[in-house]
């Protein structure tokens, strides 16, 4: 047990050089006493009460913290007994003194019990509770699963939710829980993460996720739902209990019912449509007639309806994002052929704020997968971005190349370049970089939007930056090779894929 | 007047005087206005309509080489005109190119129904009249 000889060591460490404090204090005393001409007597007894005060402070503060691990692991064992199944479990954040010992032991005792539950579960199966029949009268759908991903039981309604009849159950159990639930979640936070999680640092958790998609294994939309999963280590080889509440016709949106924001977007649309169009009206006609300011302004406007456009799909995309209903479509793309055209209509709004986009392509790099019109999304959220705040250049540049496995598009400005304090939040929804709440209008939704739309296209985004100097944005995109070798649509050109916790779980199931 | 959409092309090519004709079903006014103007210019024979029904019957009548569609119509929406359109049991099949011309965007699944009955699908907001025009000037009629 290396464990209890490095609690061992530590022990005595503490206690010698506690000792050694308490003795030399003693003595620099008897010193100071000595100097000071005071009796023999008085030293002494001095000397002798301050030695006791020491002695049992010290004695105490020893018991505490050499004692504090037995005291968890008392807790520990007294928690999976059963008479007192009332106690709470013990807290292995709580101290940090022989931690590693306490941890193992406690984790023997969670084990060593959960054996002796099964022991005790398989000599009363013909006890009259049977888990099935509690677990079938229950009307929501739920699953239980082991520690190890597999499913356990799965109940009556679960069956049927997942549009099984009642003899698929012996198939379905034993199988890997995300083999027979393919679901999307619409944040970071997936089963997946939190499951991990639990189990490096929890005994005990639970937690619910709203908007929760079973897709099917093409992407194609089956079921929405809310989830509630418990987890708990004491339960031995059953580890996770999933429950499910359906939603699909809540959540789900059809012909008749357009929401809100697609609403308003709508009627955002409908005058910027007619603006552009008298715009290009005003161009084609008096551009030439116009004196080179006057052609400016035209410019300005043009580029600003343009702006006002951009924004405008950045509220659709975002609501979209959160209400988990991002649907991209992958295809196969030379960026020689999609990103040039893209660049050229940005151009218009760099060159009124006296900005000129240089776009290069290594020739060598390979055909992306990605959906084009999310690409155009994050390069002109990108580009808008390096237009704002490269003021000190009139040069962004955009480079697009394979590096590693992956093909990287960077996009570089030389402006004012942004604090290390604040990269951390840059792409949280509604930041926006301290200096720019005086210069800058935006809504911060940009940075937050290209980043769910790169995690979804199955690449990663990140920025470097020094102050005063500019800064690189930079993203990855699969290439069509591997993200076509990823999926199980070996008979299909598009790739489906959606935001979030989509692309984990399909990639749990690349083999 | 039934013309084949093959001989449309043909014609364009031997005799320009022909012009390919568009049903805009829009109803801003000042979208209509926009497009039927580009296009006029462009050489297209234009006739706006921006009531639902009206714009059915007007295309039933099946004398036009390509229509542009809005969804948010009064009295039918585009999304019913295109299923009577494009209905499989129909008597007679409407020889037009249809494009959704709308600012509605819909959820993936419905757009990609949408888009597998019509001919192409456009976010009016997205692109100018001169943009559509060449975007119609790539349609084979």
């Amino acid at each position: 047990m290396d464990d209890l000889r490095l609690l061992t060591k530590k022990l005595t460490y503490y206690f010698l050089l506690l000792i050694f404090l308490v003795t030399s204090s003693c003595v620099g005393l008897w010193i100071a006493a000595t100097y000071a001409g005071l009796s023999t007597v008085i030293s002494v007894s001095i000397i002798a009460f301050v030695f006791l005060v020491l002695g049992s402070l010290v004695a105490t503060y020893m018991a505490k913290h050499a004692l504090k691990p037995l005291e968890v692991v008392r807790q520990g064992i007294l928690h999976v007994s059963s008479e007192k199944s009332h106690l709470a479990a013990p807290d292995l954040e709580s101290f940090s003194f022989g931690r590693e010992l306490v941890t193992a032991l406690v984790m023997n005792v969670y084990n060593m019990a959960s054996h002796e539950t099964k022991i005790i579960k398989s000599t009363t199966t013909n006890s009259s509770v049977n888990g099935q029949e509690i677990l079938d009268s229950n009307p929501l759908p739920i699953f239980t699963v082991s520690n190890n991903n597999i499913l356990l039981s799965i109940n009556d309604q679960a069956l049927l939710f997942l549009g099984f009849d009642k003899s698929s159950r012996s198939e379905l159990v034993g199988k890997n829980i995300n083999d027979v639930l393919n679901l999307s979640f619409p944040s970071e936070s997936t089963y997946e993460s939190w499951i991990t999680e639990s189990r490096d640092k929890v005994l005990k958790a639970s937690k619910t996720w709203n908007r929760v998609r079973l897709n099917d294994t093409s992407g194609n939309l089956l079921k929405q739902f809310d989830m509630a999963a418990s987890y708990s280590k004491a339960m031995g080889e059953l580890e996770s209990i999933i429950i499910l509440f359906d939603h699909t016709e809540a959540y789900s949106t059809n012909d008749q019912e357009i929401n809100f924001v697609a609403m308003a977007v709508h009627e955002l649309r409908t005058p910027l449509t007619i603006m552009r169009g008298y715009i290009e009206v005003f161009e084609d006609e008096l551009g030439p007639t116009l004196n080179p300011e006057l052609t400016d302004f035209m410019h300005k406007m043009n580029a600003s309806a343009q702006q006002l456009n951009a924004f405008v799909s950045n509220i659709l995309n975002v609501a979209r994002v959160e209400e988990n209903q991002l649907v991209l479509t992958l295809l196969k793309y030379n960026l020689q052929d999609i990103l040039p055209p893209i660049i050229a209509d940005l151009q218009l709004r760099a060159h009124v704020r006296g900005k000129q986009i240089v776009l290069t392509i290594d020739p060598s790099t390979p055909p992306v997968a990605v959906d084009r019109i999310s690409l155009n999304e994050i390069i002109n959220n990108l580009v808008d971005n390096a237009i704002k705040y490269g003021e000190k250049s009139d040069k962004i540049l955009v480079n697009a190349y394979l590096k590693g496995d992956m093909i990287q598009i960077d996009v570089q400005d030389f402006g004012v370049g942004i604090p290390d304090s604040v990269v951390p939040k840059l792409f949280d929804k509604y930041y926006r970089s301290h200096r720019s709440k005086v210069q800058i209008g935006g809504t911060g939704l940009g940075l937050y939007l290209s980043k769910a739309m790169v995690l979804a296209l199955g690449g990663n985004i990140w920025v470097n930056s020094h102050e005063g100097k500019g800064s690189v944005f930079s993203f990855t995109l699969e290439q069509y090779a591997q993200a076509k070798h990823g999926t199980n649509s070996a008979d299909q050109d598009a790739i489906m894929r959606g935001a979030h916790g989509w692309i984990k779980n399909h990639s749990m199931y690349r083999k | 007047m039934d013309k084949k959409p093959f001989d449309v092309q043909k014609i364009i090519m031997d005799d320009s005087t022909v012009k390919p004709k568009v049903l805009c079903v829009e109803d801003e006014l000042f979208i209509g206005d926009l497009y039927t103007r580009a296009l006029t210019k462009a050489g297209y024979d234009v006739v706006v309509i921006s009531d639902g029904k009206l714009a059915l019957e007007e295309a039933e009548k099946n004398t036009f080489d390509i229509i542009l569609l809005d969804i948010m119509l009064p009295s039918l929406s585009g999304v019913e005109i295109l299923h009577t359109l494009r209905n499989p049991e129909r008597a007679t099949s409407i020889n037009a190119k249809i494009i959704i011309t709308t600012n509605l965007d819909q959820e993936e699944e419905n757009r990609e129904k949408i888009e597998s009955m019509a001919d192409g699908y456009i976010i009016k907001a997205e692109i100018t009249p001169r943009e559509l025009v060449t975007y119609l000037s790539q349609i084979k009629l």
